[in-house]
């Protein structure tokens, strides 16, 4: 903590166990992973009073979850229409309700079942030929899943920066092994085998520029943590020092096909930057870390410059001359991120900075990190927030 | 004058009525993927297809496919026109190179 009392904090953090493909209900993966966080932050369930979730209809509500943990106190309930845009603004809601006075603790929770479960942007899904709003202007030409939208902007960012394909390629692949050698470190991660050359290079091509290797995984499990107002007894406290969420103009009613935004070179990160770190009273060159959302490998490039880590067109040779990677000057997704641990939808990113400012990640652990920025999102829409210790 | 797409209720700007007026059929290409993996089982013939997002002259966006290129010729901001592919129960606007065909009237 730095000293401030006015500031909520991340007082636990708790995970079910990643798996490929659970037997386990969600229920099951939601309650393990509560339960680990009120050990955390040593608190009982009385103690908390209220919930937040998010998901796109894929998990529990927040009201079922306080059912289901059996909170007998509940004063705030929310669930987030949203994917990795809101991941970091369910934490920054939870913040704002406590740092207001409508809860006390806040317990925030994504469980999903992203590969036993609803399978987002998968295939042979009926609704993925949806032609409901927006989508009857995209989804009969084959705008239908995630790695499409992603490809998008990532093609728009290699004309406006005249970023060649062999530069790409190379900058992709960068992102795709360094989040492997992250995971080979970390026994929670279920993708733990290096990436060699060779591996990239004959990684089948979806949708280009992307490769099987750039897109991230999906998996089932669990993550949730506890918002409150820190005093002297939590001693795990990582205060939320900064939250801000948003975009830029227009950026579209649906979260799969962004018909209407037009700054496709860039992401939400160019828009909520400037903000986020005014509010901290810190800059990109204050963090000791930073957790981006790697849905896929080009979306870390993107924010990379978004919030100000490389000038545009920079962030190829930033990733490519290793910044990002173990012992490099901007460790990134020291876990391994939904690239290689596992897609938790973003919350077990949350969760491994917390972890870094409490010295006791499960991988590769930073020396005595002191900011992290924390981020979620991608094209249009997004959230983020820093974590100090 | 100002033009909307997709369509919508109301000019944000003015507040006032919005009509249907044809567009030029002249765009450039904004951004583009050639898609290699059919995300449905109904879209495996189209393989490979270059969805794109199509800056039309008028000043908006449309998603499209370019059509009578091979993905190396692909190249940002491109200048396309329509061609209208129809189907026994629908009309696809698809790009390619090229001036705009002469219709009727």
């Amino acid at each position: 903590m730095t000293g401030t009392t006015d500031r909520a904090a991340i007082l636990g953090i708790g995970r079910a166990a990643f798996e490929k493909k659970s037997q386990r209900m969600i229920e099951t993966l939601a309650l393990d992973s509560i339960i680990a966080a009120l050990d955390d932050a040593e608190l009982e369930i009385g103690d908390i009073d209220g919930v937040l979730t998010f998901g796109l209809g894929d998990t529990i509500s927040a009201a079922g979850i306080a059912t289901l943990t059996g909170m007998p106190n509940v004063g705030f309930i929310s669930t987030l229409d949203g994917g990795g845009n809101v991941v970091v603004s369910a934490v920054g809601y939870a913040a704002a309700a406590v740092q207001s006075g409508l809860a006390k603790k806040v317990l925030v929770v994504r469980a999903l079942k992203a590969r036993t479960g609803k399978r987002l942007g998968g295939t042979d899904e009926p609704e993925h030929l949806s032609t409901a709003g927006i989508r009857q202007f995209t989804g009969p030409y084959g705008w239908t899943a995630y790695s499409h939208t992603f490809a998008l902007v990532a093609r728009r960012y290699m004309i406006e920066n005249g970023i060649s394909d062999t530069l790409m390629y190379d900058g992709m692949k960068a992102v795709a092994q360094t989040a492997r050698r992250y995971s080979s470190r970390n026994p929670r991660a279920l993708m733990r085998d290096l990436i060699s050359d060779d591996d990239y290079a004959s990684s089948p091509m979806i949708a280009d520029p992307f490769r099987r290797l750039d897109c991230c995984l999906e998996s089932d499990g669990a993550c949730a943590l506890i918002v409150g107002m820190p005093s002297a007894r939590d001693r795990g406290a990582v205060e939320i020092t900064a939250f801000r969420e948003g975009g830029g103009p227009m950026p579209g009613g649906d979260l799969l096909a962004f018909l209407e935004w037009d700054n496709w070179s860039k992401v939400y990160a160019h828009f909520v930057a400037q903000d986020l770190y005014a509010q901290a009273g810190l800059g990109p060159t204050d963090m000791d870390l930073a957790i981006l959302y790697d849905n896929f490998t080009t979306n870390v490039i993107s924010q990379l410059e978004g919030f100000g880590f490389c000038g545009p067109g920079e962030a190829i040779d930033f990733v490519v001359d290793g910044n990002i990677g173990p012992g490099g000057s901007l460790p990134v997704n020291t876990h391994g991120g939904l690239l290689a641990e596992a897609y938790n939808h973003g919350l077990n990113g949350v969760l491994e900075a917390y972890d870094q400012l409490r010295d006791r990640g499960a991988g590769v652990q930073l020396s005595e990190p002191v900011h992290a920025l924390v981020a979620s999102g991608g094209v249009g829409v997004g959230s983020a927030m820093i974590l100090s210790r | 004058m100002t033009y909307q797409f997709p369509p919508r209720p109301l000019c944000p700007g003015c507040r006032g009525k919005l009509e249907w007026v044809e567009a030029s059929g002249r765009a450039t290409l904004r951004t583009w993927t050639v898609v290699r993996r059919a995300t449905h089982a109904r879209l495996a013939d189209w393989l490979p297809y270059a969805l794109a997002i199509v800056h039309l002259e008028e000043g908006v966006n449309l998603c499209s496919h370019v059509v009578g290129l091979e993905p190396e010729q692909l190249v940002g901001d491109l200048p396309l026109t329509v061609t209208i592919v129809r189907t026994e129960t629908q009309a696809f606007p698809v790009f390619s190179p090229g001036e705009v065909p002469e219709v009727a009237a």
